[in-house]
């Protein structure tokens, strides 16, 4: 809890980035939340994975809590990269590379998790390809400030941020990790309980049936 | 004889209109090749830049963006921790109900 109090002063008092200014402090949590979209993506996937070719229902419970916290990391990356952009390039919205593949790795994670609800009985294979194609959309998102020519930072901005900025960057990321992990580990055990949960319920039909 | 007459009108309505689109054709054929001598002329006008003098910027403050960037986050990472909190006592609460069932029919015995 001490991080939620830290981690804000120690960005406040962070030196002001002589371009950008005062919004550049967006960038904080920003990238720690984009950095979280595509952990969340990449272990969706490997869930998926484990799934699809193992049968493992950890995977897919995995997977499942995966695909939402990548659609909450999601929101949080379009969300705040708009309002960077609008004090820095005076609009919300450009249709570069960065922010349509962003967007589009958003829908795809949205896809996964309409599938997994209303997918009927293939519904949790389906989402699981919806899974795997997500994840082939990190690298696409991550390089498209290379590939091509856009409004967005590149991907060097990290590497080469001064290091009176690297204390306030580094304090940002480790405590949206830990909330991420947090969060992983509530989320799966939900899933958890919902199985056995179902599960139980079937055996209990079965008990009473049995007992009448 | 009738339909004679209707095919006379009919070239005769075009041959009057003829020349007007003629002269249209003409009109917009001189206008594309003085655009287009126009453009020639200048080739560099999309391709430089000139310095603006006194050029007025938006100064939009940037504090009400970084909080509301801040704020989202956090609201949007709390909203989720108490839709899973409930969701998990809503289920906790359903596997309580049901042992509490089993419990119970397995006390009564079978009925047979």
């Amino acid at each position: 809890m001490a991080g939620f109090l830290v981690i804000p002063s120690m960005i406040l008092r962070a030196p002001i980035e002589p371009v950008m200014g005062f919004v550049q402090k967006i960038f904080y949590f920003h990238v720690p939340c984009a950095i979280m979209l595509f952990l969340s993506t990449f272990t969706c996937a490997g869930g998926s994975l484990a799934f699809l070719f193992k049968g493992s229902e950890t995977g897919d419970r995995l997977a499942a809590a995966c695909g939402e916290l990548g659609i909450l990391f999601g929101a949080c990356v379009l969300v705040t990269g708009p309002l960077w952009g609008r004090k820095a390039w005076g609009v919300y919205w450009q249709w570069d590379a960065r922010l349509t593949s962003s967007l589009l790795l958003f829908l795809v994670l949205i896809g996964y998790l309409i599938a997994r609800r209303y997918g009927g009985p293939a519904g949790r294979k389906l989402a699981a390809a919806f899974g795997l194609f997500a994840a082939l959309n990190v690298p696409l998102v991550y390089k498209s400030v290379d590939l091509w020519r856009t409004v967005h930072p590149k991907t060097s901005v990290v590497p080469s941020l001064d290091p009176s900025m690297k204390p306030a960057f580094w304090g940002s990321f480790l405590l949206i990790t830990v909330v991420w992990g947090v969060l992983l580990t509530l989320r799966v055990r939900l899933e958890s309980l919902r199985a056995t949960l179902a599960e139980l319920e079937g055996r209990t039909e079965d008990l009473l049936e049995d007992l009448r | 004889m009738k339909m004679t007459n209707t095919t006379t009108m009919t070239t005769i309505s075009r041959l009057s209109n003829a020349k007007p689109v003629r002269r249209k054709l003409r009109a917009l054929l001189a206008s594309v090749s003085a655009l287009v001598t126009w453009a020639l002329a200048h080739p560099a006008v999309a391709q430089t830049f000139e310095k603006i003098e006194g050029k007025t910027t938006e100064d939009v403050p940037a504090v009400p963006f970084v909080g509301l960037a801040y704020g989202f986050i956090w609201i949007a990472v709390l909203a989720y921790v108490v839709s899973l909190a409930r969701n998990l006592s809503k289920t906790r609460a359903e596997l309580d109900e049901l042992r509490q069932k089993v419990e119970r029919a397995t006390n009564a015995g079978p009925r047979r």
